[in-house]
C-alpha cells in the first residue's frame, strides 16, 4: 500500500511538473489540465485510492472544480451537502455531494438569471434561500420549491456593479455592496411579494464588502475610499431593538453612521465581525489587517502589517482567531492573546507533506525540463525550486466560507476557492499544524 | 547611517524641495554601504528597529529607481529587502498615498 501511495505521489509530481511552467497563465495551465480530462479522472481515482491508504490524508480535501476558469465565489448549503459555485461566468452551478470527493460531485442545478459575472453568492441557513449579485447591477433571491430554484429579482436601484452580498444572520435582510457608493439593504415585503431596498449612503467611493453584526442590526462596510464604517441597519417594521456595544439600536435610525475607521492606507477589501460581535476586523490593500475592539466602550484599532501580498477575504474562526486569505495563495492565521493580535503563521506550510505535491520532481527528465523552462520564463539559472508553487492554491484566493455546521460558535473548518479553479476545504488537522493556535 | 537617514521621512509634505533633499541624503547613505554590508544592514533594520523602517527603505528604493539613479546598487538592496521583509513593503510602497 505504501508503494502504491508513493507511486501515486510521483505520478502527481510529474503532472505538476508538466503544468508547473505555466504558472503565470492560469488559462494555459488550465487548458492543459482540462484537455486531459479522462486521464485526470483516472489520476483522481488513483489519488483517492492512495488517500485511503495514507494515514492522515483526510486532513485536506482538494477539489478542482474547473481549472480553466477559476472560481469567483462559492457558498455552501446549510447541510453542507451542496455547494453553489460561480465559475467566473454569469451562471451559478449547484453541485450535489459536495462534502465528498470531487469525482462524486453531481451537477444538480444551474441558476442562470444574470447577464454578467456573478460576484457573490450567499446561502442562508435560516430559510435556505440563495442570494446572488452580479456586475449587471442586479441581485436575485432564489427559492427552492418543487425541485427547482426560482429566481425573484430584488429591486436594488443601483447604477453600478454589485460586488458583495450577505444575508443577515437572522435571514430577514440582505445587504449588497456596490460600485454606486451606496449599500442597498433589502427586506421582503409580503404585500407585493418582492424584495425592496433601503439605501445606506455616505460612502465616497465603491463599497467593496459588507458584514453583518450577529444581532443583524449593524452593518460594517469596507470601501475603496480607505475607510471602514459601521452603520445601523435597523428597520422599524422588521427589527426589534437590542442592546449592542453601541447602545440600543432602537435609538438609531436606518443608515446612521456609527463609526468610521481610517487606519488603512489602501482599499478596504473585506470586513468581518467576531461571533460575539465585540470585535471587527478589516483588511486593506496595503497588506494590512486591522482589528477594532469595542471592549472598553471606545473603539481601539490595532493594525498589523503583513509580509506578503494583500488579502482578499477575512473571517473569524472564533472570538480570538482570525483567518485571512488572498493574493499570496496562503491563508494566514492571526490570534488574539491577552488583548493584542499577532500573526501566527500560514496555514499551508512548506514541506509539511500536507499538499503531497510539495516535493520536487526527482526524475531526470522533469528536473531538466524545469531547468530549461525556468531559464526561459523566469531567467533563473538554478532549479532550486524555491519559486515552485508549493501551496495548495496556485492563484489568488477569492472566497472564504465557513464549513462547519452553521450554528457552531467556533469554526474549525472552512473552505477557500481561488482563481485557479480549486476549492480547498481546510480541516481541524490543518489548523493544528499552526503552532500556538488555540481556538 | 542608513538607519538614521530613514528615521524621519517627510511623508505627506507638500514641499518638493524638502523631499528631494531627503532623498539625496538617503540615497547617499545607501550607496556608501558596501555590497557585503547590505544584508547585515537590512537584517538589522528588520529585526532590531521597527519593520516600518523597512517599508520606508523600500519606498526610497523605488523612488531612486524611478529617478534612474544608482540603479545597480538599489536593485541589490531591493533583493535583500524583499528576502528579509517579504512583498508586503513593496505593496505598501505602491499603495501609500503619502509618498516619500
Amino acid at each position: 500500500p505504501s508503494e502504491r501511495a508513493s507511486e501515486a505521489r510521483s505520478e502527481r509530481r510529474c503532472a505538476r511538473a508538466v503544468r508547473g511552467p505555466a504558472r503565470g497563465g492560469a488559462a494555459a495551465g488550465g487548458a492543459r489540465g482540462a484537455g486531459t480530462g479522462p486521464a485526470s479522472g483516472r489520476a483522481a481515482r488513483r489519488r483517492a485510492r492512495a488517500r485511503g491508504t495514507e494515514r492522515t490524508r483526510s486532513a485536506m480535501a482538494l477539489r478542482i472544480v474547473n481549472a480553466k476558469h477559476g472560481i469567483t465565489c462559492h457558498a455552501w448549503s446549510p447541510d453542507r451537502k451542496r455547494i453553489a459555485v460561480c465559475e467566473n461566468s454569469e451562471k451559478v452551478i449547484i453541485y450535489l455531494n459536495a462534502d465528498q470527493d470531487k469525482v462524486n460531485w453531481i451537477k444538480e442545478h444551474e441558476l442562470a438569471a444574470h447577464d454578467l459575472v456573478v460576484s457573490a453568492i450567499d446561502w442562508s441557513p435560516v430559510h435556505n434561500k440563495i442570494v446572488t449579485c452580479s456586475h449587471d447591477r442586479n441581485a436575485f433571491v432564489w427559492t427552492y420549491s418543487q425541485g427547482t430554484w426560482k429566481a425573484s429579482m430584488a429591486i436594488l436601484r443601483i447604477n453600478r456593479a454589485a460586488l458583495d452580498v450577505k444575508w443577515s444572520p437572522d435571514g430577514s435582510k440582505f445587504a449588497v455592496a456596490s460600485g454606486a457608493k451606496v449599500v442597498p439593504v433589502c427586506h421582503y415585503e409580503g404585500a407585493n411579494d418582492w424584495w425592496i431596498s433601503k439605501m445606506i449612503k455616505k460612502h465616497k467611493s465603491t463599497v467593496t464588502s459588507v458584514a453583518w453584526h450577529p444581532s443583524s442590526q449593524l452593518l460594517a462596510t469596507g470601501s475603496t475610499d480607505f475607510r471602514c464604517r459601521v452603520f445601523s441597519a435597523f428597520i422599524n417594521d422588521i427589527d426589534h431593538s437590542t442592546n449592542t456595544v453601541f447602545g440600543d439600536t432602537g435609538r438609531t435610525r436606518f443608515g446612521d453612521l456609527l463609526l468610521e475607521f481610517e487606519a488603512c492606507n489602501g482599499w478596504v477589501e473585506d470586513v468581518a465581525w467576531s461571533p460575539s460581535g465585540s470585535t471587527l476586523a478589516y483588511i486593506g490593500h496595503d497588506s494590512s489587517v486591522n482589528f477594532v475592539s469595542m471592549a472598553n466602550g471606545s473603539p481601539q484599532v490595532q493594525t498589523l502589517k503583513s509580509r506578503d501580498l494583500p488579502n482578499s477575504k477575512v473571517f473569524f474562526l472564533s472570538d480570538n482567531v482570525v483567518v485571512a486569505a488572498g493574493h499570496s495563495f496562503n491563508p494566514e492565521i492571526y490570534q488574539n492573546a491577552s488583548g493584542s493580535w499577532s500573526f501566527l503563521g500560514n496555514l499551508n506550510q512548506k514541506g509539511s507533506g500536507a499538499g503531497g505535491m510539495a516535493k520536487k520532481a526527482v526524475s531526470n527528465f522533469s528536473s531538466a525540463r524545469n531547468l530549461w523552462s525556468n531559464k526561459i520564463s523566469r531567467g533563473q539559472d538554478t532549479n532550486n525550486g524555491s519559486d515552485d508553487l508549493w501551496t495548495l492554491h496556485h492563484n489568488a484566493i477569492t472566497d472564504l466560507k465557513a464549513f462547519d455546521q452553521p450554528q457552531s460558535r467556533t469554526i474549525s473548518s472552512f473552505s477557500t476557492s481561488g482563481l485557479d479553479g480549486r476549492l480547498v476545504v481546510w480541516r481541524p488537522a490543518d489548523l493544528k499544524k499552526v503552532s500556538g493556535l488555540h481556538l | 547611517a542608513v538607519k538614521a537617514a530613514l528615521q524621519t521621512p517627510p511623508l505627506g509634505s507638500h514641499d518638493q524641495a524638502v523631499k528631494d533633499m531627503n532623498t539625496e541624503v538617503v540615497l547617499n547613505a545607501i550607496c556608501s554601504a558596501s555590497d557585503s554590508e547590505i544584508d547585515k544592514i537590512v537584517a538589522d533594520l528588520y529585526h532590531n528597529s521597527s519593520p516600518d523602517l523597512c517599508d520606508t527603505l523600500v519606498k526610497y528604493i523605488y523612488k531612486g529607481l524611478a529617478d534612474r539613479k544608482y540603479c545597480g546598487v538599489l536593485l541589490k538592496w531591493h533583493a535583500s529587502a524583499v528576502n528579509m521583509a517579504g512583498l508586503g513593503p513593496v505593496v505598501r510602497a505602491m499603495t501609500d498615498r503619502k509618498t516619500v
